[in-house]
């Protein structure tokens, strides 16, 4: 009986040991989880960019309509976002105009990459064309939310302000669909 | 003295009383006018602004203007009215479309032309029109009794 208590005891103390020995490490592996979970992880396809950490789907092209649309107005966001939708693009028919903080997310994660005022080469637009994306453009695009009935949050993929303008001006458009916490 | 200066007073009120239909006649349609303006809401989706207007109460008492919608074909606007008869007798009457622009210019000024229709007692009955260019973004759909 006394040999087995030992033995039991021994054992807790090597658990121990060893608890206080990987406890640093757990903790590391840990961390590094939650960011990567919080940064986007994206994986290309043909057309589109899934993040597989939100399961957002973004549109591989980020000038996709080849200029700016307007909100309100003929040929506006909305109709082309439907289009979209009609034809089925890559496969899906929930494209989307993304919110305020999915685009807030995608610049945080460009500035992540290594963001430096001073050189152009850092800026968001840069670091997103660099991973994969293509025709990201040095300029504004639209987001889902308003901020009041003639404003718009829009993000600028160039300085990396996510920011409410007024609607009555043209941006760009970069589709995504799936959902995240938004 | 007394005479002359009543006959000018007579003369004027006259005149005036002219002048007043008359420009009650320029500045209306005498009839039925129902007007429909392309608009946006805060999600970017067309729609439709609709106003109907009643310039004659004997036409407002026959005709009823039940529905109005528009649509696009291809990039050019398309309007149907849905109207109905509130009389129990044959109901003869004209109406046309005009068109205007985003700034509220006519398109194509007096081109249209006055279209009869018969509406039978009780009877529901749709028109349409396409607008003559892309640039039409409002109409006024005008209703008139016919010409005697």
């Amino acid at each position: 009986m006394k040999k087995k208590s030992a033995k039991c005891s021994n054992a807790v103390l090597l658990g121990d040991n060893t608890m206080k020995r990987l406890l640093p490490l757990l903790l590391a592996a840990l961390l590094l989880v939650s960011c990567s979970a919080a940064k986007p992880n994206f994986v290309f396809l043909e057309n589109t960019a899934v993040d597989q950490n939100t399961g957002l789907v973004w549109a591989k092209n980020a000038n996709m309509p080849g200029r700016q649309l307007i909100w309100r107005g003929d040929d506006n966001v909305y109709e082309y976002v439907k289009r979209l939708n009609e034809t089925n693009y890559a496969g899906y028919a929930d494209w989307r105009v993304p919110s305020k903080n999915e685009m807030g997310r995608l610049i945080e994660y460009a500035k992540s990459m290594g963001y430096d005022k001073a050189k152009m080469d850092t800026w968001p637009y840069q670091k997103l064309r660099q991973i994969g994306f293509i025709d990201v453009r040095d300029y504004e695009y639209w987001t889902s939310t308003r901020q009041s009935p003639t404003e718009i949050w829009t993000a600028d993929l160039a300085s990396g302000k996510v920011a409410p303008k007024q609607e009555s001006k043209p941006y760009y458009l970069w589709p995504v669909r799936g959902n995240s916490s938004r | 003295m007394k005479q002359s200066r009543k006959l000018v007073l007579y003369g004027m009120a006259a005149a005036m009383l002219l002048a007043t239909t008359g420009l009650a006649g320029c500045s209306t349609t005498a009839g039925v006018e129902a007007t429909g303006k392309t608009s946006w809401n805060e999600e970017g989706a067309r729609g439709l602004d609709k106003k109907i207007i009643f310039n004659n109460s004997s036409l407002a008492g026959d005709i009823e203007i039940v529905d109005v919608k528009s649509a696009l074909v291809g990039d050019v606007m398309r309007v149907q009215a849905a109207l109905r008869s509130k009389d129990k007798d044959t109901l003869p009457f004209q109406y046309r479309f005009d068109w205007y622009d985003a700034g509220g210019f006519e398109i194509n000024s007096g081109a249209g032309s006055w279209k009869p229709l018969i509406l039978t007692g009780r009877e529901t009955k749709t028109i349409q029109a396409v607008a003559p260019d892309p640039r039409a973004k409002e109409f006024k759909l005008k209703i008139r009794e016919p010409d005697k």
